[in-house]
């Protein structure tokens, strides 16, 4: 996810102090439905019967039709606009999601993801709300071939209105100039 | 998709998971940035793209981790349940080649009712491993979960 606008300019030093720190709360922007579950499938043309045909997802210990774990980062994304806020122009910058890391203060104008670890938790179904919480934990400069720049590891947590934990991820970023 | 149920005592290390593909056309790119909600454009548009280094528009982390799903859940049966994904992006998956999901079992550990697997997983793109990495998952003793 390599992303051209958007990042919040600074120092090193400035998001070092960022280590630790809550980078936001997310409430997804929708709750779970069937045709989200329905759309995964169809993208991959990937036919399980646990993501559409109750009946099966309740013989496999499931309450109901139940989603793919790896929907979660799909869950817990932030609208791209909301009732008050402006409406779009032309020329605007292409729209990116607003991705927690975005917020850290850093140089570099380029970002993309180099590793995703996700430990999967409790199974969501239709009318879940996800929540994703996100705490910087740690920063590592780094020289690559691309650019000079520096590794973010966010650790993510998501979980549902009830409390529930359903995923815990850590992605690792790499912020850099060309 | 056959939906074989795999149960823990059939596997063992060395195993090989059947890969899963998808066609990875532009089309289909915009078809997973509407079912996946990310609309950064490096996964949707050529010339920005372009701009941006990469050759074509290429599948974000959230396609990539529901490929190792489906090929994972294509191989374990209904029963099963992902426990952990990990991997590291080695190349840009992009547009205009298939898209493949690949695993080998490394390890098992047997646990009340059934069992952990972990596996080597990988997916294939234009020819080289794009992103690679390791899974777990819990597979019942009988096919049937507790």
């Amino acid at each position: 996810m390599t992303q051209l606008v958007d990042l919040r300019p600074g120092t090193w030093e400035e998001a070092e102090q960022w280590v630790g720190r809550e980078l936001g709360r997310y409430r997804g922007a929708d709750e779970v439905t069937l045709g989200d579950i329905r759309r995964r499938l169809e993208v991959l043309a990937w036919d399980c019967p646990l993501h559409y045909d109750e009946g099966v997802a309740r013989h496999h210990g499931y309450r109901t039709v139940v989603a793919p774990a790896t929907m979660l980062m799909t869950w817990a994304m932030p609208p791209y606009w909301e009732p008050g806020e402006p409406r779009p122009e032309l020329d605007d910058p292409a729209l990116v999601p607003s991705y927690p890391f975005t917020q850290i203060p850093a140089p570099g104008e380029f970002i993309f993801a180099t590793n995703s670890e996700t430990e999967y938790f409790e199974p969501v179904y239709p009318g879940d709300r996800i929540t994703a919480t996100s705490v910087l934990r740690d920063i590592t400069r780094k020289r690559l071939s691309v650019g000079d720049g520096a590794f973010f590891l966010i650790e993510t947590t998501y979980a549902k209105q009830t409390g529930e934990v359903v995923g815990v991820e850590r992605l690792t970023v790499f912020r850099y100039s060309r | 998709m056959s939906t074989p149920t795999l149960s823990f005592g059939e596997v063992s290390a060395g195993a090989d998971v059947p890969p899963f593909s998808v066609p990875l056309t532009l089309q289909r790119l915009v078809m997973e940035a509407a079912a996946n909600r990310d609309f950064t454009p490096i996964h949707h548009d050529r010339e920005l793209t372009r701009n941006s280094g990469a050759p074509d528009p290429y599948a974000n982390t959230m396609l990539i981790q529901a490929v190792f799903e489906a090929t994972l859940r294509q191989w374990m049966g209904l029963a099963g349940r992902l426990r952990k994904l990990q991997f590291s992006m080695r190349s840009f998956a992009a547009a205009g080649a298939i898209l493949s999901g690949h695993g080998q079992v490394i390890a098992t550990r047997a646990d009340d009712g059934g069992g952990y697997v972990d596996l080597e997983i990988w997916t294939e793109s234009g020819g080289a491993r794009a992103a690679t990495g390791t899974a777990t998952v819990w597979l019942p003793d009988n096919g049937v979960r507790r």
